[in-house]
């Protein structure tokens, strides 16, 4: 298992939007936001599948960034 | 509701990243059992030169887990190179014992067998062909204590100014451009000045890729600031020009017109700062190249009429750049409350470098944009240590220690006399730099070369005719480096295994001037030593056999790198530098302190050349208030505008060879990728090389995306993938740096600055087909 908590960036104005659109993926969590972040939280079943997730991430339309801040390489 | 270990964990790096925003998400009840690391040890990020407070979580004897630092500038960020720092320390090809070359093959020995032989073969080498027949070639990526003891070895044990840094190849113009207009190296603001700024102007740097977590502090300022402006100078529409409010396409080596030009509207339009312009500078243009270059002292006249070449319309035609924007970014950069600065390797790594670092000083210093909170120019850099350990500490070939010049008599002096050696020791000639080091060992000048924690073997362009050199019989070549083989280690006679990052403790020093220290959190594998370790090792070896024993216990008497860093302090005091503040206890327990820092009780520098915040301003002058560059003593403290004419390249795209090709980074690999690779997800994600173009040169060439494309330049030819994506201008193609089977360098061209001695990475010609 392994497990990496991002901090998602939205654009003005498009929190709650980006926020249901990341709550839609799956194995990601939303934990809640503050201004334009959003603190999210990815699983994948290996670290591999972790950077599919963070490109998943920076894929929602109106995401204008997506930080790695913590990510547990090994379980 | 019960909480699963799963959801603990998921928890516990929830509020990580909660924290880094200040968002309060409390630890549900009975969480505290949450499986972490046993151990938290503070360091810096491995990778650029940004500089990211870390804790790095240790069990078992291992880095298990990375943690941005929340109470760093960096505010617990960190970039997806960062995160996923521990798999560096246990990649497979980890060194782990001595190797010598025989034949084509490689054999384990002792340190004991290994430090005979090199000091055998220098100490040949030095007896045959005097001290400058041995070079060493070091890295932004050493500890500060690590370039401090070998540079000391080399200019005050040996006599010899044979020692560079890979930084000549990444910052030297951005140095060279500071010390040429402000009279010393180094910004003047810091990382805090994203907060106050409301125009950012990005030229020649790819900050989402290069440097995320930075780039993240200007995407959370064009958020919450109001009317935040971003102008992004870049012939690629990279990731970052994704927030620009201009993106300014240019063609590749025209930039010095389009800053002309912005000039030239600042000056026609009367948005200059005249008292800024009146008080602090003068102008100066180079009447001849030299060497030595030949400069004249010239007026305001003579720079506005040196501007009257460069309207926007003229720049227009030079550069492609439209004259509305040239004219809108100037307006911009002016008429903002404060304008901040950013660039990269863009600017530097070209032939004309220094020059063109000169012009963006040009617009700070016109308009008065400079030395108040947010208005500041601002280079950044690409190791973690190139400004403390290379720059500061003077690992450079005309460098010593801490702004004293090789070339200069009394700076000499001093040094010899602070360590103790001779009068006349350190030779008064600059040594060779980084090119001229390895055109050195090609042509047998240089018998003996030690390299140390880089790559050359891989990152010099036109690399293919150095490596012949480096692989010749003839030279004695020496790797410290922490994986084998890398493309420099497989041409080696002797590599050492080195313990990397935190299985050894030392000081960093990032672009704002802030000296972090990175403290040992496990033990290195195998025989693997701290490179400190092993210079203070050598260095006593190899004077022991030079008949000055003696004098090497005196130089080199360390048993740890706190004892290295206090004589660093020393060496510091009195200069601008000034790190007597910065002792080893209150660098364990801050998080980071801005030189100067002149006292045990002084809190750092945030920004200097203003007495509001840099104590230095009033040691030089009691009576001044405001901005006082003291750095520019010689020309009573007025610093430079330069008149700078537009050149373009070295090689400039032509019939035979129609592309302009410009090399860079991915967010995912670090330099030559001699660690990022070797993280599995990394590797992953972004696994090989390819060819950026836009569709319409791609149509034109006949390739389509995912196609195999022949990519040749004068030096080189190689075959990569097309990735069709409208990212690069007409006529531009690029291509990641990082791939060690690519040798993308192979194609690059080694023609460099004349003045800072930096290579022109970032424009060569070449031509395309489809393969």
């Amino acid at each position: 298992m392994a497990i990496a908590s991002v901090i998602v960036a939205a654009e003005a104005g498009a929190v709650e939007a980006v926020e249901a659109d990341l709550g839609r993926l799956p194995n990601t969590t939303v934990y809640g936001s503050k201004e334009n972040e959003i603190v999210t939280v990815i699983e994948a079943e290996s670290v591999a599948a972790l950077t599919d997730g963070l490109q998943r991430l920076a894929a929602v339309e109106r995401v204008v960034g997506v930080y790695p801040v913590y990510a547990r390489v090994h379980e | 509701m019960k909480m699963t270990r799963r959801d603990l964990m998921k928890y516990s790096a929830a509020m990580a990243a909660a924290s880094a925003i200040g968002l309060d998400l409390p630890l549900p009840r009975g969480a505290h059992a949450a499986a972490g690391p046993d151990r938290w040890v503070k360091g810096v990020c491995r990778y650029c030169g940004a500089g990211c407070g870390v804790y790095v979580g240790t069990a078992g004897g291992k880095v298990v887990a990375v943690k941005g630092d929340k109470d760093n500038w960096n505010k617990g960020f960190l970039c997806l190179k960062g995160n996923f720092l521990p798999a560096i320390m246990t990649a497979p090809d980890r060194l782990q014992y001595p190797l010598l070359r025989r034949g084509n093959k490689f054999e384990r020995i002792s340190w004991n067998e290994a430090m005979d032989l090199m000091v055998g073969k220098f100490h040949d080498a030095i007896r045959k062909n005097g001290p400058n027949g041995v070079g060493f070639y070091g890295s932004g990526q050493a500890f500060t204590e690590e370039s401090y003891v070998i540079n000391k070895l080399f200019k005050g044990g040996l006599g010899t100014n044979n020692i560079d840094g890979n930084p000549r190849l990444c910052m030297a113009s951005a140095a060279v451009g500071y010390v040429s207009t402000f009279g010393k190296d180094e910004p003047m603001g810091a990382y805090d000045d994203i907060n106050h700024a409301d125009c950012f102007f990005i030229i020649g740097s790819n900050m989402a890729e290069a440097h995320p977590v930075i780039f993240r502090l200007v995407n959370e300022r064009k958020q919450k600031g109001k009317d935040v402006k971003i102008v992004m100078v870049d012939p690629r529409k990279t990731l970052s020009a994704r927030i620009a409010d201009l993106h300014m396409s240019f063609t590749p080596g025209t930039d010095l017109a389009i800053l002309n030009a912005m000039a030239h509207v600042i000056v026609r339009e009367k948005l200059y700062d005249k008292g800024f312009v009146d008080k602090h500078t003068l102008f100066k243009t180079m009447v001849d190249p030299g060497p030595p270059p030949k400069i004249s002292k010239v007026s305001w006249d003579d720079y506005v009429k040196f501007l009257d070449d460069y309207t926007p319309e003229a720049a227009e035609k030079l550069s492609g750049c439209p004259a509305g924007e040239i004219v809108k970014a100037a307006r911009w950069f002016a008429t903002s409350k404060a304008t901040m600065s950013f660039w990269c390797m863009g600017l530097n790594q070209r032939t004309r470098g220094v020059w063109v670092n000169n012009l963006v000083h040009n617009l700070h210093l016109l308009t008065g944009q400079i030395c108040r909170p947010g208005a500041t120019s601002f280079s950044l850099t690409g190791q973690p240590n190139a400004c403390g350990g290379v720059r500061d500490g003077g690992l450079l070939s005309h460098l010593l220690p801490y702004g004293r010049a090789v070339a200069n008599d009394k700076d000499r002096a001093e040094m010899e006399q602070f360590w103790g050696v001779p009068a006349g020791r350190i030779q008064p000639k600059p040594g060779l730099t980084a090119m001229e080091m390895f055109q050195g060992v090609n042509t047998g000048a240089i018998r003996c070369l030690w390299v140390a924690c880089t790559n050359p073997g891989q990152s010099l362009p036109n690399v293919e005719v150095y490596r012949k050199g480096m692989a010749a019989e003839n030279t004695f070549l020496v790797v410290s480096e922490t994986y084998h083989p890398t493309r420099t280690s497989e041409l080696a006679d002797l590599v050492l295994p080195a313990a990397l990052w935190v299985e050894k403790d030392g000081t960093y020093g990032q672009s704002e001037r802030r000296y972090q220290y990175v403290e040992k959190a496990v033990n290195p594998p195998g025989e693997a030593r701290p490179d400190l370790n092993v210079m203070i090792d050598f260095a006593q070896r190899l004077m022991t056999a030079m008949g000055r024993g003696t004098e090497a216990k005196k130089l080199f008497p360390y048993k740890n790198s706190e004892e290295v860093w206090n004589e660093i302090r020393l060496c510091s005091r009195g200069t601008a530098y000034d790190f007597m503040g910065m002792t080893r206890a209150r660098l364990k327990k801050e998080h980071g302190l801005q030189w100067p820092c002149p006292t045990e009780s002084h809190p750092g520098t945030i920004r200097r050349y203003t007495s509001e915040y840099d104590v230095l301003v009033k040691q030089a002058d009691p009576k001044a208030e405001g901005v006082l560059f003291y750095s520019a003593k010689a020309d009573n403290n007025r610093v430079t505008v330069w008149l700078r004419p537009h050149k373009g390249p070295a090689e400039p795209p032509d019939k035979e060879y129609p592309f302009a090709l410009t090399t860079g980074r991915q967010i995912e690999h670090w330099h030559t990728g001699t660690m990022t690779l070797k993280v599995p997800e990394l590797k992953r994600s972004a696994p090989d090389a390819y060819l950026e173009i836009n569709p319409r040169d791609a149509a034109r060439v006949g390739v389509k995306n995912k196609d195999k494309v022949r990519v040749t330049s004068r030096r080189g030819s190689i075959v990569l993938e097309a990735k069709v994506v409208d990212v690069p201008r007409d006529g531009l193609v690029f291509m990641p740096m990082h791939y060690p089977d690519r040798m993308i360098n192979a194609l690059t061209t080694d023609a460099y600055d004349a003045l800072s001695k930096q290579p022109e990475f970032k424009i060569c010609a070449v031509k395309l087909e489809k393969a």
